[in-house]
C-alpha cells in the first residue's frame, strides 16, 4: 500500500501539490472568515442595539450579516462547491490518457498480474490522497456555514449543501472515476481534461436539480414563513396561491388578481409554498450520498471493462 | 502542396481533438446566442406591437400593459445574461488549450529533439507550428465576437444606439479576438517553460488569468484619466466610475455613499426627489470614446501575447535536450 501511495504521489506530484495549495489555501479563508464571524456573534450578544448589521438579520433569518465578512463566507462555499469538481477532472481526466498517449499502457499493462489491478492500483491511492486533502475544506465548509448562521444547526441547514461534510468528497470521488473513463476513451490529455470538464459541469448541474428531488416538499402557508428564521437554510420548490375553498389560481390568475386596487384583503388568495425542512438536511445528504456511492461504483466497473477491453496503443 | 498548406494540415493534425472540441463549443455558443437573438427580437416586435395596441393604462392603475410577455422577455434576458462569462471566458480557453500544446506535447513526448534536430532553426519550427494555431484562434474568436455583438444587440437598452459603446466590455467585439491571441502566447510560453501538458495548464490558466486580470485593472485606472463628470446620465454604453451630487452653490462633491450623512442629513429634497440646491453627476468616459479604448487594450493584449511568445521562443531555444 505505501509503495502504490508513493508511486501515486510521484506520478501525480504536481496536480496533488497544485490540489494541496488550493485546498489549504480555501479552508484557510474558510476559517479566518469563521472565527471573524463568531466575534462578530460574541460582539451581537453583548450589544445593547441588535437591529442594525451585522447583528440585524441575527433574530428573523439566524444570519450574521456583515457585507465584507459575510460575503467572504459565500465566496468561500462557492469556491468549495466547484472544488471537488475542478480536482476530479484535473486528477482524474489525465490518469489513464497519460498512459495511452505516452505508450506506457504498452509496457505497464502485460507487466501488471490484471488490468484490472493496475487500474486499482493506480486509481484508488490517488483517490486516497486527494481525498485526505479535501477533507480539511470538507471541514471549513460546515464551520463557515455554521457561523454566517449561528441560529441554526449546519446538521439541519441547506446552506452550502454539496460544499461542505462527506458530499463535498464523495461527489469528487465520482467526478475522478468519470474524468479517468473519459481519459480512456479520448485517450489524450487535454481533450480528455476539456471533454471531462463538460461532464463535471452536466453532473454537477444535475446534481443541484437533484437536490431537490430527493425528498417530497411539505406544504407551508405563507404567513408561517415569518416564523423561525423564514427561509433561511430551507429549499423552497415552488409557490403558489390558491383560495380558501381549496382551488388553485394559474399564474395568469394571480396577475390578474395582484395588479387589481380595488380587492379586500379578504379576499386575496392564500400564499402556499412548497418547501423541503431544514430538518430533512440529514436524510437528503444520505440519500445523494447513497446515490453517489453507487454510481460511483458502477462508473467504476465501467472504467474497470473499458480498460480490460482497450488496445494499449 | 504548399509549406503554408502543410503547415497547417500538420497543425490540425496534431491538435484535431482539440480543435474539434473547442470548435465544437464555439459553435454550440455561437448558435446559442444567434437563437436567443433572434427569440429576443421576436418577443420585442411582439412587445412593441401590443403596447401600441393597448390603450394607455387609467391614471392610478397598477395593471400591467401586455403581460403576456413579462415571463418570455424576463427568461431570454437571463438566457442573455448567462452567456456574459462564457464569451468572456470562450477565447482564453482557445488560446489557452491550441497554444499550449504546440510545445508542451513535444517535449513530454521527447519528439521535439527529433523534430528541433530537423529544422533550419529552432525559431522557425516554433513559428511554422505556432502560426496556424493563431491564426484558427483568431478565426474561432473572431466568429464567437460576431454572435456575441449580435446577442447583445438585440437588448432593448440597445435599441436606437449607433454601437454598443463600453456596454458589456470585453465580451464582444475585437477585445475578444485580442484575448484570444494574448492567450495563444501565454499557452505557449506555458507548455515551453514546464515542458508538460497539465503542468503547463495550470501555470498557464493562473498567467493568463492574471495577465488578463492586470491589464483590466491598468486599462481601469488609464480609462478613468479621461474621464469627465457629466450631469447624471448613466446610459449602459458609457464607462460611468463614480456618482455624486454637486452643491450648486459651493461647487462641493458629494459621493452617494456620503450624500445621506452631508450635513447632519438635513438635507431637502425637492419633489423630483433631488436634493435641493444640488445637481446629481457622474464621473464617465463617454460612449463615443469606446472604439478608441478598445483598440488601445486590444493592441496592449496583442503584444502582452507576442512578448509571451517571444519567452516561449528563447526557451524553446535555449532549452537543452535531453
Amino acid at each position: 500500500m505505501r509503495r502504490a501511495l508513493l508511486l501515486a504521489w510521484r506520478l501525480n506530484r504536481w496536480e496533488l501539490v497544485a490540489l494541496l495549495v488550493v485546498a489549504a489555501g480555501v479552508s484557510a479563508v474558510g476559517v479566518l472568515t469563521a472565527v471573524r464571524l463568531a466575534e462578530l456573534l460574541a460582539e451581537c450578544r453583548a450589544a445593547a442595539v441588535v437591529v442594525v448589521e451585522p447583528c440585524g438579520a441575527l433574530a428573523e433569518m439566524g444570519i450574521i450579516s456583515d457585507p465584507a465578512t459575510t460575503g467572504r463566507g459565500f465566496a468561500t462555499i462557492t469556491l468549495l462547491a466547484v472544488l471537488p469538481f475542478v480536482a476530479g477532472v484535473v486528477l482524474g481526466a489525465p490518469l489513464l490518457a497519460r498512459e495511452f498517449e505516452h505508450g506506457t499502457a504498452l509496457l505497464a499493462w502485460p507487466l501488471a498480474r490484471s488490468r484490472v489491478r493496475w487500474l486499482l492500483f493506480t486509481l484508488l491511492p490517488l483517490a486516497l490522497l486527494a481525498a485526505l486533502a479535501l477533507l480539511a475544506p470538507a471541514m471549513a465548509g460546515e464551520l463557515v456555514v455554521g457561523a454566517i448562521y449561528p441560529g441554526l444547526e449546519p446538521g439541519a441547514n441547506f446552506e452550502g449543501y454539496g460544499a461542505r461534510g462527506p458530499l463535498l468528497v464523495l461527489r469528487f470521488v465520482l467526478v475522478l472515476v468519470v474524468a479517468a473513463l473519459v481519459g480512456t476513451w479520448v485517450r489524450r490529455q487535454l481533450p480528455a481534461l476539456l471533454l471531462s470538464a463538460v461532464v463535471a459541469g452536466g453532473i454537477g448541474l444535475g446534481l443541484m436539480q437533484a437536490e431537490r428531488l430527493w425528498v417530497e416538499p411539505e406544504e407551508r402557508a405563507g404567513m408561517q414563513m415569518e416564523l423561525n428564521y423564514g427561509f433561511s437554510g430551507q429549499i423552497v420548490t415552488d409557490q403558489r396561491y390558491r383560495y380558501g375553498d381549496g382551488e388553485w389560481l394559474s399564474e395568469e390568475e394571480v396577475d390578474a388578481v395582484f395588479s387589481r386596487v380595488d380587492i379586500p384583503l379578504d379576499e386575496l388568495p392564500d400564499e402556499v409554498f412548497f418547501l423541503i425542512p431544514r430538518e430533512r438536511y440529514p436524510d437528503v445528504v444520505l440519500r445523494e450520498g447513497l446515490a453517489l456511492v453507487a454510481v460511483t461504483v458502477v462508473m467504476l466497473g465501467l472504467l474497470a471493462l473499458s480498460v480490460q477491453r482497450r488496445r494499449p496503443a | 502542396m504548399s509549406a503554408t498548406r502543410r503547415a497547417v494540415r500538420l497543425a490540425m493534425a496534431m491538435a484535431r481533438w482539440e480543435v474539434l472540441l473547442l470548435g465544437a463549443g464555439a459553435l454550440l455558443l455561437s448558435a446559442a446566442a444567434l437563437v436567443i437573438a433572434w427569440q429576443i427580437r421576436e418577443v420585442r416586435t411582439d412587445e412593441l406591437a401590443c403596447y401600441a395596441a393597448t390603450p394607455p393604462p387609467v391614471e392610478g392603475s397598477t395593471e400591467l400593459t401586455c403581460p403576456q410577455f413579462l415571463d418570455a422577455s424576463d427568461s431570454l434576458s437571463t438566457l442573455q445574461r448567462g452567456l456574459g462569462l462564457p464569451f468572456l471566458v470562450a477565447p482564453v480557453m482557445l488560446g489557452l488549450f491550441l497554444g499550449l500544446p504546440v510545445v508542451a506535447r513535444e517535449l513530454e513526448h521527447r519528439t521535439a529533439p527529433i523534430a528541433w534536430t530537423l529544422s533550419r532553426s529552432r525559431t522557425r519550427w516554433l513559428l511554422i507550428r505556432a502560426a496556424p494555431v493563431v491564426g484558427m484562434v483568431a478565426f474561432l474568436s473572431a466568429g464567437l465576437a460576431i454572435a456575441a455583438e449580435i446577442i447583445w444587440r438585440a437588448s432593448p437598452w440597445a435599441e436606437g444606439l449607433p454601437d454598443l459603446g463600453f456596454a458589456e466590455y470585453g465580451a464582444h467585439g475585437p477585445l475578444m479576438v485580442a484575448r484570444g491571441l494574448a492567450a495563444v502566447g501565454v499557452g505557449l510560453a506555458a507548455g515551453a517553460i514546464v515542458g508538460r501538458q497539465l503542468g503547463g495548464l495550470l501555470l498557464g490558466v493562473l498567467a493568463a488569468a492574471a495577465l488578463l486580470i492586470g491589464t483590466a485593472m491598468v486599462m481601469d485606472a488609464w480609462m478613468e484619466t479621461d474621464a469627465e463628470w457629466v450631469e447624471l446620465a448613466t446610459p449602459a454604453d458609457s464607462r460611468i466610475f463614480d456618482m455624486a451630487y454637486r452643491n450648486d452653490a459651493t461647487g462641493q462633491l458629494i459621493s452617494f455613499n456620503d450624500f445621506y450623512d452631508y450635513d447632519g442629513g438635513q438635507i431637502a429634497v425637492a419633489d423630483d426627489g433631488e436634493p435641493e440646491g444640488m445637481t446629481a453627476i457622474s464621473l464617465l468616459v463617454p460612449a463615443e470614446r469606446a472604439g478608441a479604448w478598445i483598440a488601445r487594450e486590444s493592441v496592449l493584449l496583442v503584444l502582452l501575447g507576442v512578448g509571451a511568445s517571444a519567452v516561449a521562443g528563447l526557451s524553446v531555444r535555449t532549452r537543452r535536450v535531453r
